[in-house]
């Protein structure tokens, strides 16, 4: 075996094999640094995109002949809460530098307030909901379906 | 200090958690497939994409301010986080929800 390929001939042909290989092996190459640049480079935009909404459009395919009205009022509750409770409890972690966010990749929400310039990305802010939306789907496929759809 | 984020979870979200189960703890034990999976789903997800993020750096924490016990790239807290909020999420969802559209 060179390179993974069977030695069946040698010579011209083994060289050129070896020689197709370099240029490919390069691109290779190329391809996953590119894809490591374009993971460095991810945004907190980009994350929701490749990662959240798929999982939401999977969630609200599954759940489809279940949904009904009553639930979106629901979980649109639940969403206000979670909205008026994790808001400022992630302000003051922010606050206080338990975590903190690359601004560069981030689109920075600043609330001036009491003196202190409060500051969270919309991304964070559509995050709740979006673990709102997410979860109660969720419980939805462990829940009985509505009798009628409204 | 290293216990900052931890209480600062914990005091907000526990609390919270104790208070549903006073109120509600009829309705979570006749509905605990509809708490138990939407936590555990909902956690390890969120737990997995949260680990892309952080290795990507959009995100980050002040390793002062944590316990330094890591899953991964994350400080074990930041996994609690989503398996308590995913809790508190399912369980206020049922508290929420007419009686037919539960058991």
């Amino acid at each position: 075996m060179v390179n993974g390929f069977p030695l069946r001939r040698c010579g011209a042909f083994r060289v050129a094999r070896v020689r197709r290989r370099i240029p490919s092996g390069n691109l290779r190459l190329a391809t996953s640094l590119r894809s490591v640049a374009l993971f460095k480079m991810m945004t907190y935009f980009t994350f929701h995109l490749f990662f959240n909404l798929p999982a939401l459009l999977l969630l609200l395919w599954l759940t489809r002949k279940r949904l009904c009205k009553a639930h979106w009022i629901c979980i649109g509750v639940v969403g206000v809460i979670v909205m008026l409770a994790a808001s400022p409890w992630d302000n003051w972690a922010v606050h206080k530098g338990i975590w903190g966010f690359d601004w560069e990749r981030a689109t920075a929400i600043v609330i001036p307030w009491r003196g202190v310039d409060w500051k969270l990305p919309a991304e964070e802010y559509a995050f709740f909901l979006i673990e709102t939306v997410f979860v109660s789907l969720v419980a939805l496929l462990f829940l009985p379906k509505p009798e009628k759809r409204p | 200090m290293k216990w900052n984020y931890f209480v600062h979870l914990v005091g907000w979200a526990l609390p919270v958690v104790v208070l549903q189960w006073a109120v509600g703890w009829r309705i979570f034990l006749k509905n605990a497939r509809a708490i138990v999976w939407p936590t555990l789903i909902g956690g390890s997800f969120f737990t997995v994409i949260d680990m892309a993020a952080v290795k990507s750096g959009i995100w980050f924490f002040d390793p002062a301010q944590n316990l330094g016990i890591f899953l991964g790239p994350l400080p074990i807290e930041e996994v609690l986080f989503f398996f308590l909020t995913s809790l508190l999420v399912a369980q206020s969802l049922l508290l929420f929800l007419p009686a037919h559209l539960r058991r």
